[in-house]
């Protein structure tokens, strides 16, 4: 049996609000091994963001936990780095810049180190001379290329990724998904594994090696389903259609949980 | 012999200019670097938000006036000296601008977007990273949209408090404010014109040459995500071949910075309206929850808090705390009759700012070349204190309208203009931006449904104008009352006094005569109106601006 990069072990959850806690996730447990790319499926408003902020460590879930190579995540850590719907880019920090936060908490690193460091990561992202660009400037593709750089940069053991493609227009996403399979496991690349978090079916077939679907309320994992298709993808090809068909049907199934 | 004294005259105002806005300068750099840490603690822990709110909301609606008295005790006769004076007039300033400076801070730092903040904990950027990266650049657009208004209302006061007299002494601190009051004093309107003239100059500056700037540039800082690429239209200065007449050329310099304004116009609104903006739509964060043992904490700490209030202002005002009441009981009825009169005065002069405020915003925003003509003029007519020319216009009123109109009803005009002088920017303003709030598909419907002019103006301008206007009322007020204070009294020309039946006039006259214990009680009264004001009234208006005519689409501009 190969050890897990990743255990998520019985975690719940609730919303502590002025009326008393409402429960969102219960008992979730799943592994995740050495190169695999694990997404979480669940309609909007199910708390998969929170599923996912709880494994980086940003938040205490109420009972459970969650293990990296066998040891305990307690508090956030750059090893457990974090790509957001939004980009999260700082506004007032140029992408360099916005890379080179990744590696302030590296005190060994001198200032130039860190710089080169970032430079390459931009370069690996295909954004090399948009170094002194602010976000502002950048396109929403590019954006969130600098946010891939940025979490790659922190060299991280495993990746999340909150619907990285949301916010992105038809094409610019098909492009960016077509390189971050790549881009991830690039030989430059510390991940390990990859867990994302979507509501976009085509995106999670076109990605995933395994796909966790989430429902109910309070939600736990309704199925598993391996996506057994060689890579590169094709979208058109029947057996994807069939993955696609069998994911509709599991999550309208969620639905009714 | 007259062209030297001329140039020391300038040269002595440009001096007491610049000593001016130090103080302002100061004052308001203290607020924004005490806002950022109170801020900070206060969306931080939720104990401390209760507490700082409760304080900051309520005390954001009390006129200046009314901290007069604990100036005088406290800092005027307490610490004394120059020094005294000086801080005396630091203070007051300081409760005239820091209010809105902080509230500005703590929202920004609440409502910091989520995934920033995780980000900064995933790459564990510690305290001060966190501070330095996140927490003080959050600030800068809401800094940026209160700066103006700011250094305005700083300025006003400044130059109503360089100049104290209590009683028989006068208190000065040296100043353009007390520059002006003396040459006015002494009779000398050259000099006090001069001075004058310097100050509109160096204001003027000030506004173009470091506030805009400032706000252009601290437009960066707000955190859009999804906003694209855009292409300023700054049109490019063409680079003259041929040496051109100096009519043609200075027509080409205008023509640049219309449209050099034309640029920047979007950005700058975006910034400025951030203040009024981030109010009315972004949903604030619920508050931290509190247990109940936290509950009966924070409950004792506020009660704590104002308990120490009280024991203060009880232990300055001891000694003259039974001639209080008994002053109190004396002439309530009357004190109460003068406050009603001067809310009248507030009420017609609102009204009368909001009149001129709708066709002049509506105006600025149907017509581009209006608002990047009559927007930068506004901004820094505002700057330009009241309470600086005043005794310069007060001049025709006691003499000339004086003897056409009676000097009662000479004065009453008077009054009604400075009050009207020191808030029409203010409403004007938050109109204005209320009106580029409303989203575009709105005036693209209007236009859609032949809507007439005056059908657009009540179906869409002034409902869409509402929210901003309300919530900028419980400010503009504190602006009237300014105004009022300065006008309603008016001392030192001609040696002559002159004074309308008023609530800030009988304050003014008690100080000058030095009746303090009746200055106190008066203050005293308005405080207690003030805070009941804020709590019966302002909370419910804003609340109904909010609910009532918030644009959902208003939040992308």
């Amino acid at each position: 049996m190969r050890e897990p990069i990743l255990e998520v072990i019985d975690i719940s959850y609730s919303y502590k609000t002025e009326r008393g806690p409402i429960p969102v996730l219960k008992d979730i447990s799943f592994k995740v091994y050495q190169r695999e790319f694990v997404s979480i499926v669940a309609p909007t408003g199910t708390g998969k963001t929170t599923l996912l902020r709880i494994i980086a460590g940003l938040r205490r879930p109420d009972s459970g936990k969650v293990l990296l190579m066998g040891e305990e995540v307690k508090a956030p850590t750059p090893k457990l780095a974090m790509i957001f719907q939004d980009f999260a880019l700082f506004p007032w920090l140029t992408a360099l810049e916005n890379v080179e936060l990744a590696l302030l908490h590296r005190r060994d690193l001198s200032k130039e180190v860190r710089r080169e460091v970032a430079r390459k990561y931009l370069a690996l992202v295909g954004l090399e001379g948009f170094e002194n660009y602010y976000p502002r400037e950048l396109s929403g593709g590019m954006k969130q290329r600098v946010a891939i750089a940025r979490a790659l940069a922190a060299q991280p053991v495993v990746l999340l990724m909150d619907e990285p493609f949301a916010n992105l227009d038809a094409i610019t996403a098909e492009g960016l998904r077509a390189e971050i399979y790549d881009m991830v496991f690039h030989e430059e690349s510390t991940v390990k594994a990859v867990v994302m978090v979507s509501h976009n079916l085509e995106e999670v077939v076109e990605l995933s090696d395994r796909v966790l679907v989430l429902g109910g309320r309070p939600a736990r994992v309704i199925a598993e389903v391996d996506i057994k298709l060689p890579r590169p993808r094709n979208t058109r090809d029947p057996e994807f259609q069939d993955y696609l068909d069998r994911l509709y049907s599991l999550l309208s199934m969620s639905l009714k949980v | 012999m007259a062209l030297s004294s001329i140039i020391s005259v300038i040269i002595t105002a440009i001096l007491a200019t610049l000593a001016t806005f130090g103080r302002v300068a100061l004052t308001i750099i203290l607020s924004i670097v005490l806002g950022w840490f109170l801020g900070y603690a206060a969306a931080r822990n939720g104990l401390f938000e209760r507490v700082f709110l409760a304080v900051v909301q309520t005390m954001e609606a009390v006129p200046v006036i009314t901290f007069f008295p604990l100036v005088l005790l406290f800092f005027v006769r307490g610490i004394g000296g120059y020094l005294g004076t000086e801080l005396a007039v630091d203070f007051l300033v300081f409760t005239a601008v820091v209010w809105n400076i902080w509230i500005g801070e703590y929202e920004s730092i609440k409502t910091a977007p989520q995934s920033l903040e995780d980000v900064a904990e995933m790459f564990r950027l510690g305290f001060w990273g966190k501070f330095r990266r996140l927490y003080i650049p959050v600030t800068m657009p809401r800094i940026a949209g209160n700066v103006l208004v700011s250094f305005a209302d700083a300025l006003f006061y400044i130059v109503v408090s360089e100049v104290i007299t209590l009683g028989t002494t006068t208190y000065s601190v040296f100043g353009i404010g007390a520059l002006i009051a003396y040459w006015t004093g002494r009779g000398e309107w050259l000099n006090a014109l001069v001075g004058l003239g310097v100050l509109v100059a160096l204001v003027t500056t000030v506004v173009f040459g470091v506030l805009r700037p400032f706000v252009n540039w601290a437009v960066r800082y707000s955190y859009d995500p999804f906003m694209e690429i855009t292409r300023t239209r700054v049109r490019r200065l063409i680079v003259t071949r041929r040496v051109r007449t100096f009519v043609a050329r200075n027509l080409k310099y205008v023509r640049r910075i219309v449209a050099v304004e034309d640029a920047i116009m979007p950005v700058f609104i975006r910034a400025t309206s951030y203040a009024v903006r981030h109010r009315l739509t972004i949903r604030p964060r619920p508050r931290g929850v509190l247990t109940a043992r936290e509950r009966y904490v924070s409950a004792s700490l506020l009660i704590a808090v104002a308990a120490w209030f009280i024991y203060v202002v009880y232990s300055t005002w001891r000694t003259t705390w039974v001639p209080i009441v008994i002053d109190v009981y004396m002439h309530g009825m009357l004190y109460l009759y003068y406050l009603g009169l001067d809310w009248l005065r507030v009420g017609v002069v609102t009204l009368a700012s909001i009149m001129t405020a709708i066709p002049v915003s509506y105006l600025m925003a149907m017509n581009r070349r209006a608002e990047a003509i009559l927007l930068p003029i506004l901004e820094d007519l505002a700057s330009i204190p009241a309470s600086a020319y005043l005794p310069l216009i007060t001049i025709p009123f006691t003499t000339y309208l004086a003897k056409i109109l009676g000097i009662h009803a000479a004065l009453e005009l008077l009054v009604f203009i400075v009050a009207y002088l020191s808030t029409a920017w203010y409403v004007i303003y938050n109109m204005y931006v209320g009106v580029k709030t409303i989203p575009r598909s709105l005036w693209d419907v209007a236009d859609n449904l032949r809507l007439s002019r005056w059908q657009k103006l009540r179906k869409l301008v002034i409902p869409g104008a509402m929210p901003a206007t309300i919530t900028g009322l419980a400010s503009t007020v504190g602006s009237t009352w300014g105004g009022l204070e300065v006008a309603e009294y008016i001392q030192g020309i001609n040696g002559h006094v002159y004074m309308v039946s008023g609530y800030t006039a009988l304050m003014d006259y008690y100080t000058a005569v030095g009746n303090v214990v009746g200055l106190e009680a008066m203050s005293l009264i308005l405080a207690i109106n003030v805070i009941l004001l804020s709590v019966f009234v302002w909370r419910k208006l804003f609340q109904l601006a909010r609910e009532r005519y918030r644009l959902e689409g208003a939040i992308t501009l």
